[in-house]
């Protein structure tokens, strides 16, 4: 799932350790939600939506099929 | 109270528990030796375990305060490390059945914390590497 966490983050002008204290997450779980290693669950992608204000389906995205995928 | 806070709470009650199991070893070993055979004795050798159980208490607090994607992470690396010690130990099993030394139980417990270790070692340094990319 893609998602504009970094965008977001940036445009508030926060770290990310910054942004962790405010979800109550740790350092590595924002970067790796920015980085698209992780996908959070839902409970911690509302508190995402809920802090910059934003409906989720603003914030992440449904990575579109790849070409010949199972489908 | 912060994040930072309640981790570093878990950290001093885990050293606190180790404390007592190394203090609770170092009795049972000394007084084991001085008992006759017998139930009492059997139980002052086993006695190590109450320590043990209250670290087991300790780790499982612990476990709970990490969030979502740690947590994750933790329960991939007790995965590997479980499937190294199963792997380890059957191997050495048909070892012993072709003669080879017995090797206590004992030496379970290491081979899983040393692999459970190793991997966790090597995940943050991948992750430390991810971290500086940004």
């Amino acid at each position: 799932m893609r998602n504009l966490l970094r965008e977001l983050r940036a445009g508030k002008g926060w770290s990310q350790a910054a942004l962790a204290e405010k979800l109550g997450v740790s350092r590595q779980t924002v970067n790796a939600l920015e980085t698209g290693r992780y996908d959070p669950s839902l409970p911690l992608a509302f508190s995402i939506g809920r802090l910059f204000g934003r409906p989720l389906e603003t914030i992440f995205f449904d990575e579109p099929d790849a070409p010949g995928g199972d489908g | 109270m912060t994040r930072n806070v309640t981790l570093r709470r878990g950290a001093v009650e885990l050293a606190g528990a180790m404390l007592l199991y190394a203090l609770v070893l170092t009795g049972s070993l000394t007084l084991v030796q001085s008992m006759p055979e017998g139930v009492p004795r059997t139980l002052v050798a086993v006695s190590p375990m109450l320590p043990c159980l209250l670290t087991v208490w300790v780790m499982l607090r612990q476990f709970r305060r990490l969030d979502e994607y740690l947590r994750l992470k933790m329960m991939e690396d007790i995965v590997v490390a479980a499937a190294i010690t199963a792997l380890a130990t059957f191997s050495y099993g048909f070892l012993e059945n072709m003669g080879w030394p017995q090797v206590s139980m004992f030496a379970v417990w290491p081979v899983m914390g040393t692999a459970w270790a190793l991997r966790s070692v090597l995940r943050g340094v991948l992750e430390a590497r991810e971290m500086r990319r940004g």
